[in-house]
């Protein structure tokens, strides 16, 4: 990502650069897709032959064949350039929270209402990143629900899961942004992503769960993805706290979000009705204390 | 039912002829209008069911004689159980081609992908605003799982047909028509399974793009129907490869033999005759575990009491606690039986009983030696105990010696005046007096035949493993022969089956020479029906002998 630091005036330019580059790159994905389309209009076709004939001649199978291996090439042609598209929106999404840092630290520090926060937090969890392999490739640490390295730190201004003391002695999964990392001590320094919270916590690197990096694409990475019925901690909706929660349906596109039962006990059945929790405030479980829901 | 109407009729609106008539077509064939909210409901799961179960008879039927006969089911597809309340709906129905990618319409964009379309409209110097990129990456995003999606399908489908002409290729000589149709209604119900996966996770996503909707703010809400271009899924490919993997491991196992392999088990055979040589050998006696043990135990403790003396002050004994396990070790070798009394070993008792109570025991004896050695011993009586016990810490000394010849026959004296001493200095000193009492030919060796027993133990141990070794070995090398036997006989076979599949050929190539020579109505001559007689006795000789080697085995 872009370490640099920028002023506002250098970021703006960059900024724009890359709008400029998106701009190009969509209509060279529109000419893409419609070359690629005219091949599989052929593959179409030729299955609408196969279909009327009943029967797959070793012609229509070498036909098809080609077909195939056509489209595969464009589709990679079209695949690469979308990718290219993706990494500009990245790279801009990386600016941006540069200068937010920079502003941070600079002491200027935004104040947003509750509800902003709450949508802000929905919507960051929306454009996270997508995670869409190639064949074959594993997707990487902090995707979806693989783990991170065991050697891992977060960044400043990533966001985190922390382990943090209430005011009653009871400790809670918060969610948090990473202010610093002191590698001597190998202890956090985190915010309160709630802002009423005004607390910066300071803490070990035990009671600190980066939250993933990318989205796993249940189309093509499904197994990055928590399976059914595995316990983790999720986010519970309008709130900033993770809870002990049960999987009980996992996401189907990118777009869509998992569905989770909650622990709770003020339920008949120990569990919350089904609730929807986006990809990026689902984790695995770490630690059996501090999430009792009350 | 009326939210579902409501939607089609939105969706009439909106959308080209040619995906209403696909969404109707699948439809007709799945649900009665009773069964369509639930459907709606459940995400189009039952559908999918149900048509898969369609596509399995229809693969059947195709499977069946590949003629026309199956055309009807797909016609008779029940399509007017749709039409009871819907008719605006009920374009005439163009019979669904049962294969089918899920293809991407570019004329669809502005509706699937409304930001990105937006975009596309856009001149240059309006380009992207910060306001489009949530959107933009969502709609890109989509894209792109789609795209990588139908890389995945469409390479899974090169791999099966490339898989299909493989296993053409080795079935050719069994059954070379069961595999034909076989192949080819796998890959029209690889198809046909495709697209109906495909539709089924297409429901839910529109579904989820209308939920979403209101979330993303300025989007216009999309109503919720099929897509055009819904994306496949990857279940596909592993149901694709595991045929192909079965069919790999099992190759090695249906694979004509050759002259190698009859190498592999002759250098089996070798290596393992080698092999065993080897561990058939006895090796050399080493010394025992016992003496090695000791003799490195004597050590430790040597230098252990010398740091022991050098500091003293050091109240810190650094290996006390080894010292103890040394101990406990050195006492289950047996060497000190008689640790119970920590006094010196029964050697050192009889030596310093015949040292000590020389007067007494053995006034006969006294000779002009003896009375050498007791002047020396009164000496020694001057400096106390603990001059002795540095004598006999310190063996093979010459005085030591000689001491042991002069006492000769000597009662054994318990040695309870002793100061006591550590075990393992006992021990050690012990072992050392017995080797040089052996030495000199003073002592039997009573101790060290048992120590011989023990290591016969493990020799008869040894002997007994190698005869297992050898049968097992024996049984390996005749099965290992009968297997080239076996492989030897097979390869002869093989050779008539090739020379069978040869004749055949030329049967079948005079056959045709026959058949054109009729059709042009000329006689053949005599020794064109010559040798096409000779392909035909050939051919029967090759078969008798197959069939003789076949009855044999």
């Amino acid at each position: 990502m872009n370490q640099m630091a920028y002023s506002a005036d250098q970021a703006a330019f960059q900024v724009q650069e890359r709008l400029k580059a998106l701009y190009r790159l969509v209509h060279d994905i529109h000419d893409e897709r419609q070359r690629s389309e005219l091949n599989l209009n052929s593959i179409e076709k030729a299955h609408e032959k196969i279909s009327a004939e009943e029967r797959v001649s070793p012609h229509n199978q070498q036909q098809l064949k080609t077909l195939y291996t056509a489209a595969v090439a464009d589709a990679e042609q079209e695949e690469d350039l979308i990718r290219k598209a993706l990494a500009k929106v990245n790279e801009i999404r990386a600016i941006r929270n540069e200068r937010r840092i920079q502003a941070r630290n600079a002491g200027n520090k935004e104040t947003i209402r509750r509800g902003a926060l709450m949508k802000m937090l929905q919507c960051s969890a929306q454009t996270l990143p997508l995670w869409v392999g190639k064949p074959g490739e594993k997707a990487p640490p902090l995707c979806g629900a693989i783990p991170m390295e065991a050697s891992y730190v977060a960044k400043p201004g990533d966001m985190v899961a922390a382990l943090v003391k209430g005011a009653e002695e009871e400790e809670n999964w918060i969610l948090a942004e990473v202010v610093s990392f002191n590698t001597t001590s190998g202890r956090y320094e985190v915010d309160d992503i709630d802002e009423e919270q005004k607390d910066r916590h300071v803490l070990s690197r035990r009671r600190v769960m980066p939250l993933p990096l990318m989205r796993a694409n249940p189309e093509t990475d499904h197994l990055a993805l928590f399976p059914k019925g595995s316990v983790v901690m999720a986010l519970y909706p309008q709130t900033t706290c993770f809870y002990k929660a049960l999987v009980n349906a996992l996401p189907s596109t990118a777009t869509e979000e998992y569905e989770v039962l909650f622990d709770d006990p003020s339920y008949a059945e120990g569990y919350s009705p089904p609730l929807p929790v986006a990809q990026r405030y689902v984790l695995a479980i770490r630690d059996r204390k501090g999430h009792g829901h009350s | 039912m009326n939210n579902v109407l409501s939607g089609l009729k939105v969706l009439w609106r909106k959308i080209s002829w040619n995906s209403v008539e696909e969404d109707l077509a699948i439809m007709s064939r799945t649900v009665t209008p009773k069964q369509m909210p639930k459907m709606a409901a459940s995400k189009g799961k039952p559908a999918t069911k149900k048509n898969s179960g369609k596509v399995k008879e229809k693969s059947k039927c195709k499977s069946g004689n590949g003629s026309g006969s199956s055309s009807s089911t797909l016609g008779s597809s029940g399509i007017p159980s749709v039409g009871s309340g819907d008719s605006p709906l009920n374009p005439e129905p163009r019979e669904e081609v049962g294969l089918g990618f899920p293809l991407p319409k570019t004329t669809d964009t502005s509706r699937t992908l409304p930001r990105y379309y937006a975009v596309l409209n856009r001149s240059e110097e309006e380009g992207v605003l910060m306001d489009d990129l949530d959107q933009l990456q969502m709609d890109l995003e989509s894209l792109l799982s789609k795209v990588a999606v139908r890389q995945r399908l469409l390479q899974s489908e090169i791999l099966s047909i490339n898989n299909a002409d493989s296993s053409i290729d080795r079935g050719k000589a069994s059954s070379p028509g069961k595999k034909g149709r076989s192949r080819g209604s796998k890959l029209v119900e690889n198809l046909t399974k495709t697209r109906d996966v495909a539709r089924s996770s297409s429901s839910k996503h529109s579904k989820k793009l209308y939920r979403m909707a209101p979330l993303a703010g300025s989007v216009p809400v999309v109503p919720p129907d099929n897509d055009p271009k819904p994306p496949a899924p990857k279940v596909l490919l592993s149901k694709n490869s595991a045929p192909n993997r079965f069919w790999i491991s099992v190759e090695p196992y249906c694979s004509e033999v050759n002259q190698e392999h009859i190498k592999v088990l002759e250098d089996l055979i070798h290596h393992n005759e080698s092999s065993l040589q080897s561990l058939l050998e006895t090796p050399p006696l080493g010394e025992h575990y016992s003496v090695n043990w000791a003799l490195q135990e004597l050590v430790e403790a040597q230098e252990a009491a010398s740091m022991n003396k050098q500091r003293r002050k050091h109240a810190s004994l650094p290996s006390s606690q080894d010292a103890a396990n040394i101990l406990k070790r050195s006492s289950r070798f047996g060497f000190e039986k008689q640790s119970t009394t920590p006094g010196p070993g029964p050697f050192a008792n009889r030596l310093l009983a015949a040292l000590i109570q020389e007067n007494p025991v053995s006034p006969l004896h006294e000779s002009t030696e003896c009375n050498k050695v007791k002047v020396k011993i009164e000496n020694d009586d001057d400096d106390a105990s603990s001059a002795k016990r540095i004598k006999l810490e310190v063996p093979g000394e010459k005085p030591l010696k000689d001491k042991v010849r002069a006492t000769g026959p000597t009662k054994v004296v318990g040695g309870e005046n002793i100061v006591p001493y550590k075990p393992h200095v006992i021990a050690c000193f012990e072992r050392s007096l017995r080797l040089q009492l052996e030495a000199q030919g003073l002592l039997d060796t009573p101790e060290v035949k048992k120590e011989e027993e023990e290591e016969d133990g493990v020799l008869s141990e040894l002997h007994r493993c190698q005869e297992e070794l050898q049968v097992l070995a024996q049984e390996n090398e005749r099965q290992l022969h009968s297997m080239i036997k076996l492989l030897q006989e097979e390869m002869v076979r093989q050779d008539l089956r090739k020379k069978l599949k040869h004749q055949d050929s030329e049967i079948l190539e005079t056959y045709r020479k026959i058949v054109a020579a009729k059709q042009k109505r000329k006689p053949l001559s005599k020794s064109e029906r010559d040798a096409a007689w000779k392909t035909v006795r050939d051919r029967e000789v090759v078969v008798k002998n197959l069939d003789a080697l076949e009855r044999k085995w």
